[in-house]
Parts: C-alpha cells; sequence; structure tokens
C-alpha cells in the first residue's frame, strides 16, 4: 500500500478541487442543500429509465442465475478488493486499530481465505468496518457541500462525488493486483451490482416506482442515511425535530 | 428569539383544537423504563398483527388501532402537513386527520410487512429534550439486523410515539416528503389532498 507520488499530486489536486467546492456551500444540518436540483431532478430520471431497462432486469437474473451460497462468494470478493482501500482511509482519519484490521482482513482473507472468495478473517474475530474517502473528508472536517444525483451512479454529494473519484484514482488494491486481473475484478464489482440491487429490490423498487416523489425520496433517504453512518449510527437532537414547535 | 410568540401562538392553537392541543412540559412525567416499555409493548402488538397472516385489510386496521394506542397520531399528521396546516379550517383538519390515521397504519403496514417472522430487540434509550428515544434492533429472518430508534414524547401527560428512525432514516420526514407530494401535485387543496388520503398507501 504505497501511494506513489504521482498519485499524491492527483489527490492533492482532487481535494483542493473538493475544497473549493464544499467552502462555497453551506449545509444545513437539518435540511437538504440542494441548489442544483432542476439538473439533479434530471439525471434522476436518466438514472430511472437505466434502472427500469437495465439494472432491474439484471438484478432480477441475478437473482435466478446466481445461488446464496454464490451470492455469498461474489459478496466476499468484492468485499475483500475493498479492504486495501478501507485500510487507506482508516489511516488517514486515525483510525489505527481498524485500519489494522482492515489489513489483516485483507492478508488473512486473500490467503486463506482462496483469493477472497470466504471470509475466515471474521471466524477469527476481526471485525470488518467500511470506510471510504468521503468519510476521510468529512473527519478532516469538510462540509457535505451540495446534493447531487450522479449519472450512473445515483445519490451523493459533493463532498462524496470527491470521494468517490479520490477512491478509484488512489484505490491501493490497483498497486496489489497485477493489472492483466483488472477486468476480473471491475467484472466482479459490475456483477455484484446487479447482486445489490437484487438484495434490496423490494426497497429500491418501493422508493423508486411507488413513492409519491422518487427523487425527494431518494435524497432524504441517501442524506439520512449517510448522516447518520458518519455520526457513528447516532441521531442527535438536532436530527430528532422540535415536535413541540410551530412551523 | 421568537419564543413568547411561539408559546402564545401554541396556546392559542390548543386552546382553538381541543384534541390536538399539547403542552411542553419541562419536567418530563414518564421515565426511561416508561419509554422502553412503550416500545416494547408497541413492536409486540406490531409483531403479532404481522405474524397473524390475515387479510391486508385486517392488518392494516390493527395498525391503526395500534397506533391509536402508542402513537401521537394528531400531531404526526399535523407535522407531516407543514406549515399548510395553519391555513387549514377546523373541520378540513378534523377531516385531514381522520383520513391521515388510515394512510398512516397503511404506510407502515406495507413497510412492516417484510418484517415477518423478525424479532425486536428494545436496547436501550436516551433522554432528549421533552423525551426519550429508544433504541431497538430488528433482526430479520435470515439473521440480518438493522437499527430502529423510536422517539418516544410526552403528549399532553402521555407519552406516545412520535417518530422513528430506520437506520437513520426519518419516517415523519419521508411520510412529509410524500404528503408535500401529493398537496403539490393536487395545487395545494387540503380537500383534495385528504380524498386522495383515504386511498393512498
Amino acid at each position: 500500500m504505497q501511494f506513489k507520488s504521482e498519485n499524491l499530486i492527483k489527490a492533492i489536486l482532487l481535494i483542493s478541487f473538493g475544497f473549493i467546492f464544499t467552502a462555497c456551500t453551506q449545509s444545513d444540518p437539518n435540511g437538504f442543500y440542494d441548489p442544483l436540483e432542476k439538473i439533479n431532478r434530471k439525471t434522476h430520471s436518466f438514472n430511472k429509465s437505466l434502472d427500469k431497462i437495465l439494472l432491474r432486469p439484471a438484478s432480477k437474473v441475478y437473482g435466478v442465475v446466481v445461488s446464496d451460497f454464490a451470492d455469498i462468494l461474489i459478496n466476499n470478493f468484492t468485499n475483500n478488493l475493498s479492504e486495501p482501500s478501507n485500510a487507506a482511509n482508516h489511516l488517514l482519519q486515525g483510525k489505527l486499530k481498524k485500519s489494522s484490521n482492515s489489513t489483516a482482513r485483507f492478508l488473512v482473507n486473500t490467503t486463506i481465505g482462496i483469493g477472497g472468495i470466504t471470509d475466515p478473517a471474521s471466524r477469527l474475530g476481526i471485525s470488518s468496518s467500511e470506510s471510504d474517502f468521503g468519510k476521510t473528508l468529512h473527519a478532516w472536517g469538510f462540509n457535505e457541500g451540495a446534493y447531487v444525483e450522479l449519472p450512473f451512479y445515483a445519490a451523493s454529494t459533493v463532498r462524496d462525488t470527491t470521494g468517490i473519484v479520490v477512491d478509484f484514482v488512489m484505490d491501493p488494491i490497483n498497486s496489489i493486483i497485477p493489472s492483466k486481473y483488472k477486468p476480473h475484478t471491475q467484472g466482479a464489482k459490475l456483477i455484484e451490482l446487479a447482486g445489490d440491487r437484487n438484495e434490496y429490490g423490494e426497497i429500491i423498487d418501493n422508493m423508486l416506482y411507488k413513492n409519491e416523489d422518487s427523487y425527494a425520496s431518494q435524497r432524504l433517504y441517501y442524506l439520512q442515511r449517510r448522516r447518520f453512518d458518519l455520526n457513528n449510527n447516532t441521531i442527535s437532537d438536532d436530527d430528532l425535530g422540535n415536535p413541540y414547535e410551530d412551523e | 428569539m421568537k419564543m413568547n410568540k411561539n408559546i402564545t401562538r401554541r396556546y392559542a392553537l390548543g386552546a382553538l383544537v381541543a384534541p390536538i392541543s399539547f403542552f411542553p412540559s419541562s419536567i418530563l412525567a414518564f421515565s426511561k423504563s416508561d419509554a422502553e416499555g412503550l416500545i416494547k409493548n408497541l413492536t409486540v402488538d406490531v409483531l403479532s398483527a404481522i405474524n397473524e397472516q390475515k387479510s391486508e385489510e385486517l392488518m392494516f386496521s390493527k395498525f391503526e388501532m395500534i397506533f391509536s394506542k402508542y402513537a401521537d397520531v394528531p400531531l404526526i399528521a399535523r407535522k407531516a402537513l407543514g406549515p399548510k396546516w395553519r391555513e387549514a379550517s377546523k373541520p378540513q383538519r378534523t377531516a385531514y386527520v381522520s383520513a391521515f390515521r388510515g394512510y398512516m397504519a397503511r404506510y407502515y403496514g406495507k413497510r412492516f410487512e417484510d418484517f415477518l417472522g423478525s424479532k425486536i430487540i428494545v436496547l436501550n434509550s436516551r433522554k432528549t429534550s421533552g423525551g426519550f428515544l429508544v433504541n431497538s434492533d430488528i433482526v430479520l429472518t435470515d439473521g440480518s439486523s438493522f437499527q430502529a430508534q423510536w422517539h418516544v414524547i410526552d403528549a399532553r401527560g402521555k407519552f406516545l410515539m412520535y417518530n422513528l428512525f430506520l437506520e437513520g432514516v426519518s419516517v415523519l420526514s419521508d411520510v412529509r416528503v410524500q404528503i408535500g407530494s401529493m398537496l403539490d401535485k393536487r395545487g395545494g387543496s387540503i380537500d383534495k389532498l385528504t380524498a386522495y388520503l383515504n386511498t393512498a398507501a
């Protein structure tokens, strides 16, 4: 997990780029900062039609073709691929224990776990915890920034989008796995996407196709879920609101 | 800042609409164990309504009874409507709250159907201003679990459920989004909204 100096420069550029964006925006902790709503709604209907014609049918095929057992193997494999990135991000957030856990998980599961398709690390009591560069930016004090719906990628914020780009460019897995295997790992991630869509099928169907305003629902689910995650699964008094307050 | 004005308005409103009035109390009339007990009883009733596996209609009417007993439905209805509430006349408010009762039962009913066979474990709670937040885990039949947090408030001296957070997502906020969108689609007419709510899920 060495960062090449070239990658480091890229990261610094991206971070400063992200900072410009997030610094200009003010985010209300209770509400949503959505100045791009017009464009976002267009992207939303694009994503929705993409889901309808591509992802949703693919997930149905996945549900039929892939057995529960194979589903677990695919899940393990893609989870294992993200451990180096988890380790790096935990480290950047100063979470040394979590970082060493992710590293240990990667080492154990890649070797004893047959390239990551099984998860002996969990049985050894090395717990997993996911992280990403969006969380790192949060830990460093960056604001959430505006809500954005990304084409092909769905809900995000300016901060999380910056995180996605940095994670993509800097992913330590790229320097660990020989490049000839890259199509395999990318392929597995794509299949996993259909798997996830299948797993959360009903929840996503409800959100996209049954709710009155699927755009507003998705924005709410994404932002509140993400904030909950960033706040170590706690709900603050701000989130509770004031039931006695007049509007 | 606008504290006094708000309080005056609140009391004025309380006097106007007796069943929906409420009084903020600085001293809580109920304890941690009361709040946890309420959620334990509520979840037992909810799970039995789901697991009975009778018709959907029956389940929804059970849910409506459960919420009437354990939740502050008039306040939730009011909060879901937002500022529009102030414009509504008394009969409009009554009709809206009554339609909302059924809507809320169907809304929760549809989402709780997936919890068939699951367990809800009440873990602990913490004090918040004006109430408690009760932590629980919902454990599904496949072993996966997620967190549900119940906001219990002091409602006119009675303690009642006000909101539920599923993995951090506020159900009240979600209902508010849905109601807001229904209202927009009906040109802001409360009467049309109420008529629609009687059938919406």
